[in-house]
C-alpha cells in the first residue's frame, strides 16, 4: 500500500477491490472504487500545483512555477494510494466491526472496551429519542425543519439538549445495575466469543511471513521507483518481478482465503 | 435457614422528617416467592434496597438485616454480587453493554469467572430464557420485554441465591408483563431460587407467589400467603384491598369464606359458587332472584340529549353532559408505512373522534397503536387517506420528558403558552373548548383567553394539574406521577381541543389514575375530546365511553366498554373474564358486586357506606370513592414521595445543599457564587521549574518544526558533522524534534505523577473530586512506553519509509499519542456512574452528528468535548472527544482520518478542561462559545488541513501547501467554529449545569 512502484499499486489495488466486491457486492465496490476518484483526481491536482520538484515542464503557470509531468505523475500515484487505503478502509468495517474491536481491546483496555460497548448501546436509542421530540415539536411549528437558519440551529440545539437530559437522568440506574453485578470487583476477566483455533495461527503465520519477505524485499529495492527527478524506467528484472508476485501474494490472501471458504462450505452444503 | 431475615428494621433517609420502614420484622424462606405490596410511598423499594449493601440509599438505618444468617454488612461485596441479584424497573437503563451475549457475560467477567466458565453458563442461561435466537441481537433492538428478561438473565448467569425485583413489569404491557412474570416463577419453581418482588399490578403475580407482604407507610400491615391475604387485610381495614385482583376483591366483598381465591379461574369457580348459593338461598325462601346483570347504561349514550334519566355511577361520577355527535378528528382510509420498502403500519385505517368523548385505543405492542395516534395529531402523514382535525391538538407522548426543554417547569409552561402556531381558520373558529377551561364559566368569548395574564394562567393550569408547589423546579427533577402532571399542564397550556394521550398511566399508581380519571372528565364536560392509546385495560373500562382494538393496521371491533369487553373476548378486563357467562356485562369489580348485591341498581345505587375511621367502603370491597381517592391523594402529595427521597438522597445534597422536597430552588448560578462554593477550587500548582523546563521544551519542539519545515541546516556551525549522510542528518532533526514535545509533555501534563498534593480535591486528569491518587506504577510505566513509541515511530518512517509516507507515520504517531490517555483512564479503574456519564455524553455526540434531520453545519462533537472538560475534567473532556469520533467513525463512517479526528477532539476537551480548572476559562457561555469557535479553526482546522495534504501528497509538505491547505479548508472550518460557538452559546449553561449537578450526585 505504501510502495510506489505502479505494478505494486495496480495489485494492491485490485486486490483490495477483489475483496469489497467478494464481501460486499460488485455495487458497492464500484462505488467505494468510483468514489476515490475526485480524491484521486484532487491528488493529482494538488500535486501538479504545488509539487515543483520534476524535469519535464509541461506547461508554466500565469504565477511563473511550471507544472512538471514527474509531479503530475506523482499525484497520480497518491490518488491510487489514497483510493486503495478508501477501499481497504470499506472492506475494514465489513471485517473489523464494533464486535471485534471490543474484543481487541478486551483484555488490555477493559474499561475503554467497555466504554465503546455502553456507548454503542446508547446511541441508536439516541437518535430516536432525537427524532422522537423532533417530531413532536413539528405540529408546534419548532422542530428542526421550520423557521429561518438561527432559529434552526437553536431547534437542534434545544433537541440535543432535551434528548441528552433525558439520558443523563438514567446514569443512576445503569450505574446501579452495575455495581449489583459486582462491577469495580477486582480480577475482572474477559470474555469474548472469539476464539484462537489452530487455523488461524496458521493463516496469522502465514500472513506475517509474507509479509517480512514483501518488507524485504523493499528494503532490498525490489520496489524501487523514482519520480523526481526524473521517472525511472519500468525494468522489470527479476528481483523487481519475483517481489512483484510476493506482494501479489500477500494482498490476495485475504480474498483467497474467504474464497476457499466459502467453496468448501459450498461444496459441503452441495453434498445434503 | 431463611434466605433473608429482618429483625426491626428502620430507615430514614437523610434530612427526612419520618421514618421510610419503621420496624419491619420479616423472614423470607427459602425459594418462597414473596411478593411485596404497598401503595406509593409505602416503602416497597426501600426495604428492597436494604437488602444489599450497593444499593443502600443514604441515610440512617437501624435494626438487623441477616443474609443466610450473616448480616449484610459483614458479607462481603463479591458474595452479594454473586448470590444476591437486584432487577429494577427500568429496561433501558439497566441494560449496560450492546449485544445480547455480552450482557449475560457482563456480571460473570465483573466477578472474575474464567472464560471457558462463562461461555458454558452464558450458553446454558441464553438457553433456559430462550434467548439464543437473539444472541447476536443488539439490546437496542429488543423491546421492553425482551430487555427485562434479558436483565432477569443477565442476573441468573451468576447462579445467585435469591433474585430481588423492584416493580419489574411496571413499563412492560400486560403481555410482556405476564411472560416476564412467568419466566420468574418458572426459575423460582425449576431452580429454587428465591424471589423477592415489590409489585404494583398485583394480578398477574399473585397466582404463583408463596408469600404476600403488605406495607403501609413503613410499617407491614400483613404478612401471610396469599390465601389468607384478603381476610387479614379486611381484618386491619387496609386500602390495599383496592389493589388487590378482582377475584380477592370480590370475595371479600362477598365476606367468602375458605381459601380465597387468587386467580381469575379460581374467582369464577367462587362466583359460580355463590350463585348456586344465593340462587338454593332464594329459592328455600321463594323469592325471584332476576338475572344478574351489571348497569347497562353506565356509558354515555350519545344520541340522547342530557335527561333525567342519566344514570348515576354508583361512585358518584357524574353523567357528562352529551351534545349531537360533532366530529373532532376524522382519519379516512389512511395508509402509512416507514420506508419504502417496509409494510404497511396503518392499512385502511378510518377513524371518527366526537366532541367530549374519551375513546381508548388498546392493542398488542408494536401493533402501531402510537403510529395511529402520530397520524391523528398530524406528527406524522399518511402517504395515502386524510386526516382532518377540527381544533387545536394536543399530544402528550409516551415519555413525558420529550415536552421539557427549560430549566423550570414554570418556563415551560409559558413557553407552551406563547407558542407560535400556524392555525388554520377552522381551527381559531373550533377553539373553544378548551379555551372556555381557563375562562370563568360567565365568560365563555374568545378575547377574554388574551386578555388574561400569562402568570395567571401558569398559576391556574398549575392548580389544575396539581403542580402549584412545583412550578420553580426543574422539570428533569420531578418524580413519575409529577412528571406526568407537569407534562400534562404543558399540554393543557397549548389550549387543546383534542387531547392525544400516549400510555398516560404507564408506571402509575391507583391515586393518579383516579386523579387523572377526574382530570379527563373535567375537560371531557367542557367539550374536549380524548383519545388515549393504553394498555392499561381496566383504566379503560372504566373510565373511557369508547374503546377500540388496534389490529393489523386499523380500528376493529370498537364499542362501549360494556359491549367491547364482556363478549368474552381474551383482551378484556379480569372482571370480565371472570363473570363472563355468569353475570352479564359486567366490566368492573364494581359491575358485579352491583349485580349480586342490588340486581339492577338504577335507583339511588349503594349507598356509600363509610367507616369514617379507616376510609374503606366496606360495600364494594375497598374500592376508593372517589372523595377518598381525591382526599388520599393530596395527602400523598403533601408526603414526599420514594421517588423524590430516592433521587435526593442517592448521592450528597443538591447544588444548594437543600432537600429537594422543600421550597422552590432558585436558578443556579453557573460560574457564580453557588457554583463556587460547592465546586472545590483547585488551583493546579505549576511549579517555577516545570513552567520553565515546559515553555522552554515548546519553544524547542516549534523551532524544530520551522528548521524541518525551512529545511535549514543547523548543521553549519559543526563541521565534523557535516560528513553525516542526509538521512541521518534529518533523524537527528526529527529526534530533537520528539524529545522536545515528550519534554513539553512531561512538564506541563503529567500532573498525576504528583503525589504530594494531596489537599487538592480535585484535578485536571481526575474525574472524581477526591484525593488525588497517583497513578499506579504500572500504568505510568506504560504511558511512559507509549509516548517513547513516537520517536521510534519517528525514525522508522524517516529510515524505512524513507520520508515518504509521512501520513501513515503520522496516523501511527498520533494514535501512539491517544495511547497514554486510554492507558491511565484504565489505571484509574472509574467507577460505573463515571462510565455511565461519559458513555451518555459520547452517545449524544456520535448521535447528534447522525440524527439525519440535523442540520449538515451543526456538529456538536466539539462543544461536547469542551462542555465535558470544563464540567468533569480534563481528561474526560479528551475521552469524551475521541471516543465520541471513534463510535461515530465505527458506526457510520470509516474514514482514514480517524486518528486524526481523535486527536483533535480529544485535546480540544482536554485543553478546555485543562484551562477551566486553573481558572482561565470561566464557565460561561460567552466564553465558551469564543474558545470553541477558536478551537474549531485553530486546532481542529490546524491538525486536520495538514493531515488532508499528508494524505493526498506527502512529498509535497511545505510551507506553501499548508496555507493552500487552510485556505481551501479555512470556509469550513468557520462554519464548524460558527455553528460550535452558537450551539455553546445557547446550550452550554444547562448542560454544565446538569453535569455538574449529576458529579454531585454520583460522582
Amino acid at each position: 500500500m505504501t510502495l510506489r512502484h505502479p505494478a505494486a499499486q495496480l495489485i494492491c489495488f485490485f486486490c483490495v477491490l477483489l475483496w469489497l466486491a467478494f464481501g460486499g457486492g460488485k455495487t458497492r465496490a464500484l462505488f467505494a472504487a468510483a468514489g476515490g476518484i475526485p480524491a484521486a483526481a484532487l491528488a493529482a491536482l494538488i500535486n501538479a500545483l504545488f509539487n515543483r520538484a520534476g524535469s519535464t515542464v509541461l506547461f508554466r503557470l500565469p504565477s511563473g512555477g511550471g507544472v512538471t509531468l514527474e509531479s503530475t505523475l506523482y499525484g497520480v500515484s497518491s490518488g491510487a494510494m489514497l483510493v486503495t487505503v478508501l477501499v481497504l478502509l470499506a472492506c475494514s468495517e465489513r471485517v473489523l466491526d464494533d464486535e471485534r474491536i471490543t474484543a481487541l481491546f478486551g483484555r488490555r483496555l477493559p474499561s475503554l472496551a467497555l466504554l465503546l460497548s455502553m456507548t454503542l448501546r446508547a446511541v441508536p436509542s439516541f437518535v430516536r429519542c432525537l427524532t422522537e421530540i423532533n417530531a413532536l415539536r413539528r405540529p408546534a411549528g419548532r422542530s428542526a425543519a421550520d423557521g429561518n437558519l438561527r432559529q434552526r440551529m437553536r431547534s437542534c440545539a434545544e433537541i440535543l439538549t432535551s434528548a441528552m437530559r433525558i439520558s443523563l437522568e438514567g446514569v443512576s440506574l445503569t450505574a446501579e445495575s452495575m455495581n449489583s453485578r459486582g462491577y469495580g470487583l477486582a480480577g475482572r476477566t474477559s470474555f469474548s466469543q472469539y476464539r484462537f483455533s489452530a487455523r488461524d495461527i496458521a493463516a496469522l503465520i502465514y500472513f506475517l511471513t509474507l509479509g517480512a519477505a514483501v518488507f524485504a524485499c523493499a528494503v532490498k529495492g525490489g520496489f524501487s521507483f523514482d519520480y523526481f527527478p526524473r521517472i525511472s524506467h519500468l525494468r522489470f528484472d527479476a528481483f523487481c518481478t519475483v517481489s512483484c508476485i510476493v506482494y501479489f501474494l500477500f494482498c490476495i490472501f485475504p480474498f483467497a482465503y474467504n474464497l476457499t471458504e466459502v467453496l468448501r462450505w459450498t461444496a459441503s452444503r452441495s453434498k445434503i | 435457614m431463611d434466605c433473608f431475615t429482618l429483625e426491626n428494621l428502620t430507615f430514614s433517609y437523610e434530612s427526612a422528617a419520618e421514618n421510610a420502614l419503621d420496624g419491619v420484622t420479616l423472614s423470607f424462606r427459602e425459594g418462597s416467592f414473596t411478593v411485596i405490596c404497598g401503595e406509593s410511598g409505602s416503602g416497597k423499594s426501600t426495604l428492597l434496597r436494604c437488602l444489599k449493601t450497593s444499593l443502600l440509599p443514604k441515610g440512617s438505618v437501624s435494626g438487623k438485616v441477616l443474609f443466610r444468617g450473616v448480616p449484610i454488612s459483614q458479607t462481603d461485596a463479591r458474595t452479594q454480587a454473586a448470590k444476591i441479584g437486584f432487577v429494577s424497573q427500568s429496561p433501558e437503563a439497566q441494560t449496560v453493554t450492546d449485544t445480547v451475549g455480552r450482557e449475560l457475560a457482563f456480571g460473570l467477567e465483573c466477578v472474575g469467572v474464567s472464560p471457558d466458565t462463562i461461555r458454558r453458563r452464558v450458553a446454558s442461561t441464553a438457553t433456559f430464557f430462550g434467548l439464543n435466537e437473539i444472541f447476536y441481537r443488539r439490546t437496542s433492538e429488543l423491546s421492553g420485554g425482551q430487555k427485562q428478561l434479558l436483565a432477569l438473565a443477565a442476573v441468573t448467569a451468576l447462579s445467585p441465591e435469591v433474585i430481588i425485583l423492584d416493580e419489574p413489569t411496571s413499563q412492560l404491557d400486560p403481555l410482556a408483563a405476564f411472560s416476564f412474570t412467568e419466566m420468574l416463577a418458572r426459575l423460582n419453581r425449576e431452580t429454587g431460587v428465591t424471589v423477592i418482588i415489590a409489585e404494583q399490578r398485583l394480578e398477574n403475580v399473585l397466582p404463583f407467589a408463596t408469600d404476600v407482604a403488605v406495607l403501609d407507610r413503613g410499617r407491614v400491615v400483613c404478612s401471610a400467603p396469599p390465601a389468607e391475604i384478603a381476610a387479614c387485610l379486611k381484618k386491619n381495614g387496609s386500602v390495599m384491598t383496592a389493589a388487590m385482583p378482582a377475584s380477592v376483591r370480590v370475595f371479600s366483598a362477598l365476606s367468602g369464606e375458605g381459601e380465597c381465591p387468587v386467580s381469575v379461574a379460581g374467582g369464577r369457580a367462587f362466583l359460580k359458587e355463590y350463585m348456586s348459593e344465593s340462587r338454593g338461598k332464594a329459592e328455600n325462601a321463594k323469592r325471584r332472584v332476576p338475572q344478574p346483570h351489571a348497569f347497562a347504561e353506565r356509558e354515555k349514550v350519545f344520541e340522547s340529549a342530557a335527561s333525567d334519566a342519566s344514570p348515576v355511577n354508583p361512585h358518584g361520577m357524574h353523567a357528562r353532559q352529551k351534545t349531537r355527535g360533532e366530529i373532532a378528528v376524522f382519519a379516512d382510509r389512511c395508509y402509512f408505512r416507514y420506508g419504502k420498502n417496509d409494510a404497511d403500519i396503518i392499512k385502511n385505517f378510518s377513524f371518527t373522534l366526537y366532541r367530549g368523548e374519551f375513546f381508548a385505543l388498546l392493542g398488542g405492542n408494536g401493533s402501531g397503536k402510537t403510529t395511529a395516534l402520530k397520524l391523528l395529531g398530524g406528527i406524522k402523514k399518511p402517504y395515502s387517506g386524510r386526516v382532518n382535525a377540527n381544533g387545536r391538538i394536543g399530544v402528550l407522548p409516551q415519555e413525558p420528558r420529550m415536552l421539557f426543554s427549560k430549566d423550570t417547569v414554570r418556563e415551560e409552561i409559558l413557553h407552551a403558552l406563547s407558542g407560535k402556531r400556524v392555525s388554520t381558520a377552522a381551527e381559531k373558529s373550533a377553539a373553544r373548548g378548551a379555551s372556555a377551561f381557563f375562562a370563568d364559566e360567565n365568560d365563555v368569548s374568545d378575547t377574554c383567553r388574551t386578555s388574561f395574564d400569562s402568570n395567571t394562567r401558569v398559576e391556574k393550569i398549575a392548580e389544575i394539574c396539581k403542580i402549584s408547589h412545583l412550578l420553580d423546579r426543574d422539570p428533569f427533577d420531578l418524580s413519575g406521577g409529577e412528571t406526568l402532571r407537569a407534562a400534562l399542564a404543558v399540554v393543557l397550556a397549548q389550549s387543546p381541543d383534542i387531547l392525544l394521550l400516549d400510555e398516560p398511566t404507564n408506571g402509575t399508581d391507583a391515586a393518579f389514575k383516579s386523579y387523572l380519571a377526574k382530570l379527563l372528565s373535567e375537560l371531557l364536560s367542557r367539550g374536549v375530546s380524548v383519545f388515549a392509546v393504553s394498555h392499561d385495560v381496566e383504566f379503560c373500562a372504566e373510565h373511557a365511553d369508547r374503546c377500540g382494538l388496534f389490529f393489523d393496521g386499523a380500528i376493529i371491533s370498537d364499542g362501549t366498554p360494556t359491549e367491547f369487553f364482556s363478549d368474552g373476548s381474551l383482551y378484556a378486563t379480569a372482571a370480565a373474564r371472570m363473570s363472563h357467562g355468569i353475570i352479564k356485562n359486567a366490566v368492573t369489580v364494581e359491575d358485579i358486586l352491583t349485580a349480586l348485591s342490588f340486581g339492577n341498581g338504577r335507583n339511588g345505587g349503594i349507598q356509600n357506606q363509610h367507616d369514617d375511621k379507616k376510609n374503606v367502603c366496606c360495600d364494594c370491597g375497598g374500592r376508593l370513592c372517589e372523595d377518598d381517592a381525591s382526599a388520599a391523594f393530596s395527602a400523598e402529595l403533601r408526603r414526599p414521595s420514594e421517588d423524590d427521597r430516592q433521587a435526593e438522597t442517592q448521592g450528597k445534597a443538591n447544588v444548594h445543599g437543600l432537600p429537594l422536597t422543600e421550597m422552590h430552588r432558585g436558578k443556579t448560578e453557573v460560574g457564580g457564587s453557588a457554583e463556587r462554593r460547592n465546586e472545590t477550587v483547585c488551583k493546579n500548582r505549576l511549579t517555577p521549574l516545570r513552567l520553565i523546563s515546559g515553555v522552554l521544551f515548546t519553544a524547542a519542539a516549534a523551532a524544530m518544526l520551522v528548521v524541518i519545515c525551512a529545511k535549514i541546516n543547523i548543521f553549519s556551525p559543526f563541521p565534523s558533522l557535516q560528513n553525516l549522510t542526509p538521512t541521518l542528518k534529518s533523524l537527528i532533526k526529527y529526534s530533537l524534534l520528539t524529545v522536545s514535545l515528550f519534554g513539553a509533555v512531561l512538564s506541563f501534563g503529567s500532573k498525576a505523577k504528583k503525589a504530594g498534593e494531596a489537599e487538592c480535591a480535585e484535578t485536571e486528569l481526575s474525574l472524581r473530586p477526591r484525593k488525588n491518587a497517583p497513578l499506579p506504577r504500572r500504568t505510568a510505566f506504560a504511558c511512559a512506553g507509549a509516548l517513547l513509541l513516537i520517536p521510534v515511530t519517528v525514525m522508522f518512517g524517516v529510515f524505512f519509509l524513507k520520508n515518504k509516507n509521512s501520513g501513515i507515520v503520522s496516523a501511527a504517531v498520533l494514535t501512539e499519542c491517544l495511547l497514554p490517555f486510554f492507558i491511565a483512564f484504565e489505571g484509574k479503574k472509574p467507577k460505573a456512574a463515571e462510565l455511565a456519564v461519559l458513555a451518555s455524553l459520547c452517545a449524544a455526540g456520535a448521535a447528534g452528528r447522525a440524527a439525519f434531520f440535523m442540520l449538515p453545519q451543526f456538529k456538536p462533537v466539539m462543544a461536547l468535548a469542551v462542555v465535558a472538560g470544563v464540567s468533569l475534567g480534563a481528561e474526560s473532556g479528551f475521552l469524551v472527544g475521541a471516543v465520541t469520533m471513534l463510535v461515530s467513525n465505527i458506526m457510520f463512517s470509516q474514514g482514514p482520518w480517524t486518528p486524526w479526528q481523535m486527536f483533535s477532539m480529544g485535546i480540544i476537551g482536554f485543553l478546555a478542561g485543562l484551562l477551566a480548572d486553573r481558572g482561565l476559562l470561566p464557565r460561561r457561555r460567552a466564553p465558551l462559545a469564543v474558545f470553541g469557535g477558536v478551537c474549531a479553526v485553530v486546532i481542529y482546522g490546524g491538525i486536520m488541513n495538514p493531515a488532508s495534504v499528508l494524505m493526498y501528497s506527502p512529498q509535497a509538505l511545505n510551507a506553501k501547501t499548508l496555507l493552500a491547505s487552510y485556505a481551501s479548508g479555512f470556509a469550513l472550518d468557520i462554519v464548524h467554529a460558527l455553528a460550535t460557538a452558537f450551539f455553546l452559546f445557547v446550550s452550554a449553561e444547562p448542560l454544565i449545569k446538569m453535569l455538574t449537578r449529576i458529579k454531585n450526585k454520583y460522582l
